[in-house]
């Protein structure tokens, strides 16, 4: 057994993207190519990088007087660091390779997340999120950390209370949310979205697919679409007492609230929904 | 028969029981079986055990199950993204474009407005004033009910957990709950004064699902 | 007469009630919330019955019943239809409720309920004047041995599975399933 894990330890050295940099090799495990790993890192940073190998990899710096705990079998591992008290933990800088179809749950209290392809639930309380790569799913959620999102993936899941939430690259359905934080979404291939605020703006940036369904919800933060002027877009506008901009045409609401707008642009093909209590609706060219 | 001094361990006896014992220890066991009463004796008691817990029944309420499904319906209601058209039971759903259906109150009842249209305008709607539709707003009420209870009782159980909580992190829920909390108040003042505006009430209900995520999220910190 | 044929009477019908259950999976997964009121009416009582179990309260269990189907319905995307549609929704169920218990705990990198044991496994075999039914005695059981038990003997999950799921070794988890046993063996009267 131990030759065995000598052995995916040397053939993890001279896998693509791992370097002496990441640190030295903490455990090495074989693992299901679908198995799943479970991880807590309070402070310091966790990245996982997915690859195309049956086993797992943790490289890095451990901090003084904190232990990895670690357990599991081919089907699954739970491991994590603890420190002599939750509340004095030093940082702890980990590596993680793990299989492309695995899926992760992390959790860390402050130290950021950084995942490359992998699938899975993502939460820290004040540290921040950075997930990219081709997926399966995500859920992403932080307290009061930032979640930048740059994936290809049929479904993706993200929260934060006022950090900044920026969506990019290619999910196709999206539910995102802020309390406070702004949330930016450069995401053009998106065939159904729900982005909400309580009191954090909200940006959208590009042309919606033909044939996608997007609902914006805000309270007193804006909405501003900044839309291609190719853009083809059903738009229904509606807010209680905020203001309603239309950059597109003359076409205006009425000037005392409730306002609704309902306008089109091309063919409306894409169905666009904004509501706000208070927030303003600025609908523009990009 | 004649008891062994030398018993099985308790694994022994409960994996062959429920016939989990691995291949490589099964004679050896099969044959203590067969020499001990004592062993013998407690396996067959746990096979009995565990032939009772097979035929045991699932506990009733089925039928009172139907009344959860309204909350259900409407939770999920309250997440969906809304389409333009006024969705028809028959075909709001099976259509590939409508990928989902309507919300719960908003999308259905736009005022009328008057437009002035010019010839090289993009085109533009005038859409007719609807009656709020009452089992809408009936479905919203249950559903901000609902969330109003998820909250309490996750509210309740964050007051247990904040003293242990780091104090930036208690910072953090303190201040998104606050700003939660200001936006709900601000709703509700505007339903007493419009309260049959269902764009309120689903802007309400919003608000409910963020400060039910939220707390749950900070439930999990 | 052919005494076969009222069995496959009742093939054909349990064959077209289960072919109805997965075109309305395909419909929710489209969005038909409609057709998933037909998916929950065929699943609930079951998902009821796990979650009463695993919880020992029945406002508990409906509250979770609840909590399932709304993160089924989230979730319908991910579903791969290759595997059977009750498969799924019965791990699903079984992840809810164990973050419920979870979130109770607060304890997710050790699960270790030693000290729910009391003064050990004999002070838990109590003795009662009047027989008790199996879900009032897994009503007693602390939190993680009775879910460990209703994994395995009732859902017949694998001790490997079951340490997945529950993130405790599965040493641990086969010995907190032997406790639960005895102590639901005395209680029980077997």
């Amino acid at each position: 057994m131990k030759r065995l894990l000598i052995a995916i330890a040397l053939t993890a050295r001279s896998a693509l993207g791992q370097s002496a940099a990441d640190g030295p090799v903490l455990k090495a495990h074989a693992i299901d190519s679908t198995g799943s790993i479970n991880l807590y890192v309070p402070t310091g940073s966790v990245r996982l990088v997915a690859w195309d190998r049956d086993s797992i990899v943790v490289r890095g710096q451990m901090a003084r007087n904190a232990r990895l705990f670690y357990g599991g079998g081919p089907q699954g591992v739970k491991m994590g660091v603890e420190g002599p008290s939750r509340g004095d933990s030093e940082p702890s800088n980990l590596v993680i390779y793990m299989p492309h179809h695995g899926r992760a749950s992390v959790r860390t209290a402050s130290a950021t997340i950084v995942g490359d392809g992998v699938s899975g639930e993502f939460y820290s309380s004040s540290g921040n999120i950075r997930l990219s790569g081709v997926v399966s799913s995500v859920e992403a959620e932080a307290m009061n950390g930032s979640l930048d999102v740059d994936l290809t993936t049929p479904w993706l899941r993200a929260r934060t209370g006022d950090g900044h939430l920026l969506i990019r690259g290619a999910p196709q359905d999206v539910d995102a949310s802020t309390i406070g934080g702004t949330l930016d979404i450069i995401a053009p291939k998106v065939m159904r979205g729900q982005f909400v605020s309580v009191s954090g703006d909200i940006h959208w940036i590009g042309s919606p697919a033909r044939g996608s369904v997007f609902d914006f919800s805000n309270h007193n933060g804006a909405v501003d679409l900044a839309l291609s002027p190719s853009a083809s877009v059903a738009l229904t506008l509606s807010s209680v007492t905020g203001t309603i901009e239309n950059g597109f045409t003359r076409v205006t609401p009425i000037a005392s609230p409730p306002r609704t707008l309902r306008f089109n642009l091309g063919n409306g093909d894409a169905h666009v929904t904004v509501r706000t209590f208070k927030g303003a609706i600025r609908v523009r060219p990009e | 028969m004649t008891d062994n001094t030398t018993h099985l361990t308790e694994d022994e006896r409960h994996t062959a029981a429920d016939g989990s014992l691995p291949a490589e220890r099964r004679a050896h066991v099969e044959a203590h079986l067969a020499a001990c009463d004592t062993c013998a004796a407690d396996v067959a008691r746990i096979v009995a055990f565990m032939k009772r817990t097979q035929e045991s029944t699932a506990p009733g309420a089925a039928a009172s199950l139907d009344e959860l499904w309204s909350p259900i319906r409407a939770r999920i209601e309250a997440t969906k993204v809304v389409a333009l058209d006024a969705p028809t039971p028959s075909t709001s759903t099976r259509s590939p474009v409508r990928l989902v259906v309507a919300g719960i109150a908003a999308a259905l009842l736009i005022t009328t407005i008057v437009l002035r249209i010019r010839p090289h305008e993009q085109q533009t709607s005038v859409v007719a004033e609807a009656a709020p539709d009452s089992s809408l707003l009936r479905a919203v009420a249950d559903s901000t009910k609902a969330y109003e209870a998820e909250a309490q009782i996750l509210l309740d159980r964050l007051e247990i957990q904040r003293a242990t909580m780091r104090p930036e992190a208690r910072a953090a829920i303190d201040r998104n709950l606050h700003v939660v909390d200001v936006a709900i108040a601000e709703l509700k003042d505007a339903i007493a004064r419009d309260p049959n505006n269902p764009a309120l009430r689903q802007l309400l209900a919003t608000s409910y699902r963020q400060k039910v995520e939220l707390l749950k999220r900070a439930n999990a910190s | 007469m052919n005494a076969r044929a009222p069995e496959s009477s009742r093939l054909v019908q349990a064959e077209s009630e289960s072919a109805r259950i997965d075109d309305a999976v395909r419909r929710a997964r489209q969005g038909d919330v409609g057709a998933f009121e037909i998916v929950y009416r065929a699943h609930a009582a079951r998902i009821y019955a796990l979650c009463r179990r695993m919880v020992g309260d029945d406002a508990q269990a409906r509250d979770l019943v609840q909590d399932v189907f709304v993160r089924a319905w989230e979730r319908l995307t991910t579903f791969r239809e290759q595997s059977a549609f009750g498969t799924w929704l019965h791990r699903l169920a079984v992840n809810v409720v164990l973050e419920q218990l979870r979130s109770r705990k607060r304890d997710d990198a050790r699960h270790t309920d030693a000290d729910e044991w009391l003064a050990g496994p004999g002070s838990l075999a109590e003795r009662l004047d009047t027989r008790m039914d199996l879900d009032k005695a897994l009503a007693r059981l602390p939190a993680g041995a009775r879910t460990v038990f209703l994994l395995h003997d009732i859902e017949g999950y694998s001790h490997d599975e079951i340490a997945q799921m529950t993130g405790i070794a599965p040493g641990t988890a086969r010995a907190q399933l032997w406790r639960a046993r005895r102590a639901l063996m005395g209680m029980l009267d077997v």
